[in-house]
């Protein structure tokens, strides 16, 4: 996220990317209200629980397949785009399974382990997160050009309406997958606020990333480069001493996509063993393994399609998976 | 205890996953280029000149060497990587192009167009966008690579930091990397320009390790004028006054030094310009787009060879007047030249007229090309004399006397 999101982002608003990516906060954060007023309901059950209550027995089936496939699909392309990253900037005649094979051994091994022990590691990586994401701001702050933001407002208005679609409900919306885990979840009485902060910080922290990429690339480059954020951190060089850091980044981006991974999943293996009745979802690890390892290199056959369907930038229109992606994000079951 | 082994085994196995030997790179199997030079070669091939670093020779502690801290590989091919991959045929090491410093094209090459090959340069993974691009005059783009330097012995790092120094102290150099220079390309109403780099001297025997056992370099390399691009093309360049003068229209003067002449016209001042402003902005005035530059200069009285005293208010302002039009003065010579001889806009008014008035820009953007040789631009420079030195009025009014 933090590495694509300025590309798709200036895709469709160009310089304008930022004003987007402000008005898309408060919708983002509604639709988060949404998912905590919906699990509000119903403290207890997850979401594939949720479906078969309101929906009955059939309908809330085929709703809850329907997520289950998201967090699958969502999930191997995670998977996907960290190998393409890292096979790309960093490992460039290693195959790109390999690197799928060990995240993939990591992300069993942490829902083997439970919701618990991930949280825990969050927490400890968190800072590391943090600092990075902070170090790569301020060092970038030199090198901002205002003067690239202008004209303000130049984006056609259809175009700019899209990408605060896409702020608001690519970040926000794949945030349902906290509805597989809240059920499990200890619920101290402010835990709706503390959610809603930090996603209004990791949306802000987003937004910065598309305004110093647009002042500091411009939009063009921001557009069309598939990770704009990798190449501003090669851009940094404060007093030729304190340059060529970007591996920084890439270890911020691996963590954080790990994490958003292993929350997909352990909602897929959960949701599964619910949906089928099952007692644990432990048997079910090792086989979503194995389907999220061949279906990351499924998901499309190379980077530019993958950036191109997932994302698809105005004149190509929307293909249908895209579609689907951006439907199955939306908690459309209020 | 079942457990521990089962952990220990697990972490074993891990560790054989881990070794990340598929992209191993050995430093003693590395050839690190740190400057290239792209010329045209025979049957429309590109002629790719790579200087690469001899490790034992940089290393500071290996007493007197006997061969020169940089070689040179070439290779023709159709394409830039098809040729650094063929350098292998004569070159023992694989090319390792992380550290690349300084981007040579000659002016046949710059003529046809450059943007294929920087395309290469900002997609391949290994290259970071942190080089400078120069064009060579008055010679192949190979021959630049093949003068060894004093003081810093690998020529490219010389290149690199002789440019970054001079941008900085000395007013018509400047400083282009690729994405800069390929984003001027793409963006309407602004062109890029490139700094040209040439060799003064003997070009033969500048790469003879001789070249350094004189006080002075029998060749030696250095930086002259600003050539002028349309796209990607090469168009011509431009005198050192012009570039100047792009230089202030553009705000990349950091500081510089030049002369005025003596309240009195006799003798001169050196004049060391401490900061500079520029602002330039656009507006529409009957329908007809409008450039105002405006300049705000401090600078500092350096050395005065004036008969006359410069401590009296009245005599400053006069010298403050005379800066201010030398400095108009640049800017309308280089302006002229660009709008006359090229028909270029080098200095992004189209790009400033689409940012502040894109209505406007809207109906102009077609034909700016037709529009630009006849904009019209207006100059409003504050030059303001802060230091005189060390001294107050000239010690030369009393020897001469």
């Amino acid at each position: 996220m933090i590495l694509i999101i300025p590309a798709i982002i200036a895709g469709y608003a160009q310089q304008d990317g930022w004003i987007a990516a402000l008005f898309g906060i408060p919708i983002g954060l509604l639709i988060l209200w949404l998912i905590l007023h919906l699990s509000s309901f119903y403290p207890k059950l997850n979401l594939v629980q949720i479906n078969d209550r309101i929906l009955g027995k059939w309908l809330g089936a085929l709703l809850s397949c329907a997520y289950l496939l998201f967090f699958l699909l969502a999930g191997s392309t995670f998977i996907r785009e960290v190998g393409d990253f890292l096979t790309t900037q960093l490992f460039q005649s290693t195959p790109i399974r390999y690197i799928h094979l060990l995240f993939v051994l990591i992300l069993m091994w942490g829902v083997w382990n439970g919701i618990e022990s991930i949280a825990r590691s969050a927490e400890i990586l968190l800072p590391l997160f943090i600092f990075i994401c902070i170090a790569l701001i301020v060092c970038l702050i030199p090198q901002m050009d205002l003067e690239r933001l202008k004209p303000y407002f130049g984006s056609e208005g259809l175009s700019f309406a899209h990408a605060t679609m896409m702020f608001s409900v690519y970040p926000f919306g794949e945030l349902c997958s906290f509805l597989m885990i809240f059920p499990y979840a200890s619920k101290p009485a402010h835990r709706n606020k503390d959610v809603l902060i930090s996603a209004l910080c990791a949306s802000l922290l987003l937004f910065l990333l598309v305004f110093i990429s647009l002042t500091v690339l411009g939009a063009y480059f921001t557009e069309h480069n598939i990770y704009s954020t990798y190449v501003l951190t090669q851009k940094i060089n404060i007093g030729a001493f304190l340059q060529r850091i970007e591996a920084l980044i890439a270890t911020a981006w691996v963590i954080s996509t790990f994490f958003k991974t292993v929350l997909y999943f352990y909602a897929f293996s959960i949701g599964t063993a619910q949906l089928l009745r099952l007692s644990t979802f432990k048997p079910l690890i090792v086989p979503t393994s194995f389907l999220m390892f061949g279906l990351a290199m499924m998901v499309a056959p190379n980077l530019c399609i993958m950036s191109k369907r997932l994302f698809p930038t105005g004149s190509t229109g929307i293909s249908p998976m895209a579609l689907y992606f951006r439907h199955c994000s939306f908690p459309s079951i209020i | 205890m079942k457990r521990t082994g089962i952990s220990l085994l697990a972490a074993a196995l891990i560790l054989l996953l881990i070794t990340g030997c598929w992209d191993r790179q050995e430093m003693n199997e590395l050839g690190i280029v740190l400057a290239m030079a792209i010329d045209k070669g025979k049957n429309n091939m590109l002629e790719v000149s790579c200087q690469i670093v001899v490790p034992s020779e940089v290393a500071s502690n290996s007493g007197k060497s006997t061969t020169t801290p940089v070689t040179l590989y070439q290779a023709s091919a159709p394409t830039i990587l098809e040729a650094i991959n063929k350098m292998t045929l004569t070159s023992p090491r694989n090319s390792y192009m992380s550290h690349i410093r300084v981007l040579i094209f000659s002016e046949a090459v710059a003529r046809m167009g450059i943007a294929d090959e920087l395309e290469t340069f900002l997609r391949h993974p290994e290259i970071r966008p942190d080089y400078y691009v120069m064009i060579a005059r008055h010679s192949r783009a190979s021959d630049i690579l093949n003068v060894l330097t004093p003081l810093e012995t690998i020529p490219a790092n010389n290149l690199f930091l002789s440019l970054q120094n001079s941008a900085k102290t000395w007013a018509p150099t400047i400083t282009t990397v690729t994405d800069d220079l390929l984003e001027k390309m793409i963006s309407d109403g602004v062109e890029p320009v490139l700094t040209g780099v040439q060799i003064v001297g003997d070009k033969q025997n500048g790469g003879n390790k001789d070249n350094l056992t004189t006080i002075k370099p029998v060749a030696n390399l250095t930086y002259t004028g600003m050539a002028v691009l349309k796209k990607d093309r090469l168009l011509g360049w431009m005198n050192e006054q012009e570039s100047k003068g792009y230089n202030y229209i553009t705000n990349n003067i950091k500081s510089t030094t030049g002369n005025l002449p003596c309240p009195d016209h006799k003798g001169k001042l050196s004049i060391k310009v401490l900061r500079s402003q520029t602002d330039v902005t656009s507006k529409i005035v009957d329908g007809n787009p409008v450039i105002h530059i405006k300049v705000n200069n401090m600078s500092s009285i350096m050395g005065d060879a004036c008969t006359v005293p410069i401590s009296s208010q009245d005599d400053l302002r006069i010298i403050e007047k005379e800066g201010s039009e030398k400095i108009e003065m640049f800017m309308k010579e280089s302006v002229k030249t660009v709008q006359k001889r090229f028909k270029s806009d080098i200095f992004g008014f189209g790009l400033n007229i689409s940012r502040n008035n894109p209505k406007q820009w809207a109906q102009l953007r077609d034909h700016w090309d037709e529009e630009f040789p006849r904009l019209k631009v207006e100059y409003e420079v504050h030059v303001q004399l802060r230091g005189v030195g060390m001294l107050d009025d000239s010690i030369l009014q009393d020897i001469k006397e």
